[in-house]
């Protein structure tokens, strides 16, 4: 009978198998052996060892795009824990309207990113832009939002926060439902207060969705393209070039498949290897 | 309790699914597929296309593959010009496909290493270098066209060349030139258009209009509540262009087409770098860090803008009287930047002769009959095309330049060194200027160095 199962559903699966070997996992194996390649995409690839991943190294503009990326993370990530768990805490109470503002928090998230964007860049506009209009009206001085070497990297965190917000307070918010009653009502009886409850039993309690919030922030910014694409194109200068824009540049204008690829590769590498440490770091903390 | 849980991550996983589907409806935008329907078309017309074939055999019925790379007006215009070629004849059916530059660029050169490269194959001069470095243009098509060069204009036709030989068929130009309000003029007593540099920022300052109404001229101009400026540009990789512009102007022109390694004009490429800079830093008539000109001109609070033609079109519906004028001359001799579009017949690994000859009769037809194109603010580069076509207002400016415009070369680099998209060259060049106000020295060291990087590894 089991076995029938299995067959059953492994015949369910196939499909997506078929699609999963041919469009992800055959390009992502494709992609480690053209890291080896000099190929221009049209002549025919030639053998280059280890070159594309020895000019990881010594290349600057890959370690601006991964030093931006880092930067990027540090910026986004305390805010889209913090800010979406008062959200979804917010939202989570017996309150009026409260179904229109879970629905209002996820629309951000269903928009176009490109879209994003543009809607964003005209708000940002130095001297027109709704912001420094506002800002200058009430007394202040303009800010140069996506013009800054030092702001225009704050500027699209600022927007990516923005769209994912209420994506993580969905997360959160089931986190938060799927928590028993009970615990609190014991927690009562022995007289803890609300704070302590949130402490001691809502933020263990909501350990896992963090864990998966840190995981798909982390995905999320080291795959971050869209919005520097239509906003910023990597600049001002390349103060916020990314991995994957340079990714991008290198093998999608610049025609250089080897080394892109190797760049792929070390995306690969760098984001298995935070992932790993992450839950490293949070198992322990478990244990301990 | 965990119900409900399990209910909200289900909503939360189909909304991912809704936004998955919703970005993939975004791209199709972009993405134009122009089957043509060649019935109906007059047979008088059919024999017409069969019988010109640019010096190859009949063309027996097929259907041929164009890419290109515009979006918007221009697309639109494109397509019309298909259709019309479609609809003109019955032999040859075009198919059109455009997507953004780079992405059409990507999908011709996978094509081409599957064996199915397009008949057609759009791009500017600068980026055909790269292409005829790669090996997938064939000249031997163009040069079957039997062309004559009196039939274009000289800057386009020279620049469809490489190393002396034709690898395209020029189809329009593309320039910067000088767009101003003239209620705005009017207001401020200014009769004409700047010229030079002088009257440019002469100009400009006394178009630049603080919160109390003082322009940059008069003593107590508040250069921190500025409401209407005088000058915009794109602060971007057309900074640069302009920047190329005047080192032109001076002369000099450090980039050819065989370029392996590149060192800088200090003075000269110091003096245009400064000029840029004095407008934003010094005489505060260009706002810093402007991303949209020609928004910052259509609603009237930037009074003069460099732009280019493909910017025409758009100002049909504004509610003020506008004009153009050329490029100043802002040092000792008339230069502008500008690019050229061009026909390209690819390469094929598996050649149809065919195919080949209805590719040329279209490429044919499309630059004689470019006249149309002109209505999206393009210059078509055939000059009976250009005889026929309906003068757009304000393109008279641009047709002055054609005899000075200055395009990049077709370096087979030139797309990595003049990119529009960090991390370029050009662009850190342009926002250390503009955005950064950095020393001009500075700028040139960094410039010559990230220049010469990208020659090295490449």
């Amino acid at each position: 009978m089991k076995r029938k199962q299995g067959r059953i559903a492994a015949l369910f699966l196939l499909p997506y198998m078929i699609i999963f070997v041919i469009f992800r996992l055959g390009p992502s194996i494709a992609g480690l052996f053209i890291g080896f390649m000099k190929w221009n995409l049209a002549g025919v690839p030639k053998f280059a060892g280890i070159d594309n991943f020895k000019r990881l190294f010594t290349d600057q503009y890959f370690m601006v795009s991964l030093w931006n990326t880092f930067k990027f993370f540090i910026l986004t990530l305390p805010p889209l824990i913090v800010l979406s768990l008062l959200l979804a805490l917010l939202l989570n109470q017996k309150m009026r309207f409260k179904s229109v503002g879970r629905v209002v928090s996820i629309i951000p998230y269903v928009l176009i990113p490109a879209v994003v964007g543009i809607m964003w860049t005209w708000m940002y506009d130095n001297n027109f832009g709704i912001l420094n209009f506002y800002l200058k009206k009430m007394g202040g001085g303009g800010v140069r939002w996506l013009t800054s070497e030092k702001m225009a990297l704050v500027s699209v965190a600022i927007v990516v926060i923005w769209t994912y917000l209420g994506y993580n307070m969905v997360l959160f918010l089931a986190g938060l439902q799927g928590i028993p009653r009970d615990l609190y009502e014991a927690a009562e009886i022995d007289g803890a207060t609300k704070v302590q409850s949130f402490f001691k039993i809502t933020c263990p309690m909501l350990k896992q969705v963090a864990t998966m919030v840190i995981t798909l922030t982390l995905v999320n910014t080291v795959q971050l393209f869209d919005q520097i694409f239509v906003m910023t194109a990597g600049g001002p200068g390349t103060s916020t070039l990314t991995m994957v824009q340079y990714l991008y540049t290198t093998a999608f204008q610049n025609y250089d498949l080897g080394y892109g690829s190797a760049i792929e590769v070390a995306i690969l590498v760098i984001l298995v290897l935070l992932i790993k440490l992450q839950n490293k770091i949070l198992n322990t903390n478990e244990e301990a | 309790m965990r119900r409900k849980g399990s209910k909200l991550l289900a909503v939360a996983m189909a909304v991912i699914a809704a936004a998955s589907m919703m970005s993939g409806c975004g791209d199709k935008d972009t993405n134009t597929s122009a089957s043509a329907q060649s019935s109906g078309g007059s047979s008088e017309a059919g024999s017409e296309a069969s019988s010109a074939k640019g010096g190859s055999s009949e063309v027996e019925p097929c259907t041929i593959t164009y890419y290109g790379g515009w979006t918007g007006a221009d697309l639109d215009k494109m397509q019309a010009m298909v259709d019309d070629f479609n609809s003109s004849q019955e032999t040859i059916n075009v198919e059109f496909t455009s997507l953004q530059w780079s992405e059409i660029f990507t999908k011709f050169l996978a094509d081409y290493q599957a064996g199915s490269s397009p008949d057609v194959v759009a791009m500017h001069t600068f980026e055909m270098g790269q292409f005829v470095d790669m090996g997938v243009l064939d000249a031997k098509q163009v040069e079957a066209m039997e062309l004559q060069e009196s039939d274009y204009v000289k800057t386009a036709w020279d620049g469809c060349k490489y190393e002396d030989t034709l690898y395209g068929v020029p189809i329009d130009l593309n320039m910067h030139a000088l767009y101003y309000n003239e209620d705005l003029f009017k207001a401020a007593g200014i009769e004409k258009a700047p010229a030079t540099g002088e009257e440019l920022i002469d100009t400009a300052m006394k178009l630049t209009i603080d919160s109390n109404g003082k322009n940059a001229t008069e003593d107590g101009f508040d250069k921190d509540n500025i409401e209407q400026y005088g000058f915009g540009f794109l602060q971007n990789h057309h900074a640069f262009y302009q920047t190329y512009s005047m080192l032109n102007q001076q002369g000099y022109n450090p980039f050819t087409d065989d370029m392996k390694e590149i060192t800088l004009d200090t003075d000269k490429t110091a003096k245009a770098i400064q000029f840029i800079e004095d407008l934003i830093y010094k005489y505060n008539v260009t706002p810093v860090g402007e991303k949209s000109p020609i928004d910052d001109f259509k609603a009237g609070t930037v009074a003069m803008i460099i732009d280019g033609n493909w910017q025409l079109s758009g100002l049909n519906e504004v509610s003020f009287g506008w004009n153009t004028a050329e490029y100043p001359q802002i040092f000792d001799e008339k230069a502008v930047w500008g690019a050229a579009e061009l026909l390209a017949f690819p390469a094929s690994k598996n050649p149809d002769e065919n195919k080949q000859a209805a590719a040329r009769t279209f490429v044919k037809w499309l630059s004689e009959n470019s006249a149309q194109w002109a209505l999206s603010g393009q210059i078509p580069a055939n000059i009976k095309a250009q005889e026929e076509s309906e003068k757009l207002k304000g393109i008279d400016a641009y047709y002055a330049e054609m005899d000075y415009v200055k395009f990049l070369p077709a370096n087979p680099l030139s797309v990595s060194l003049f990119s529009s998209k960090a991390p370029s060259p050009i662009l850190t060049m342009a926002q250390d200027a503009t955005l950064n106000a950095k020393d001009p020295a500075e700028i040139i060291e960094q410039f010559e160095k990230d220049l010469n990087d990208v020659m090295k590894n490449n």
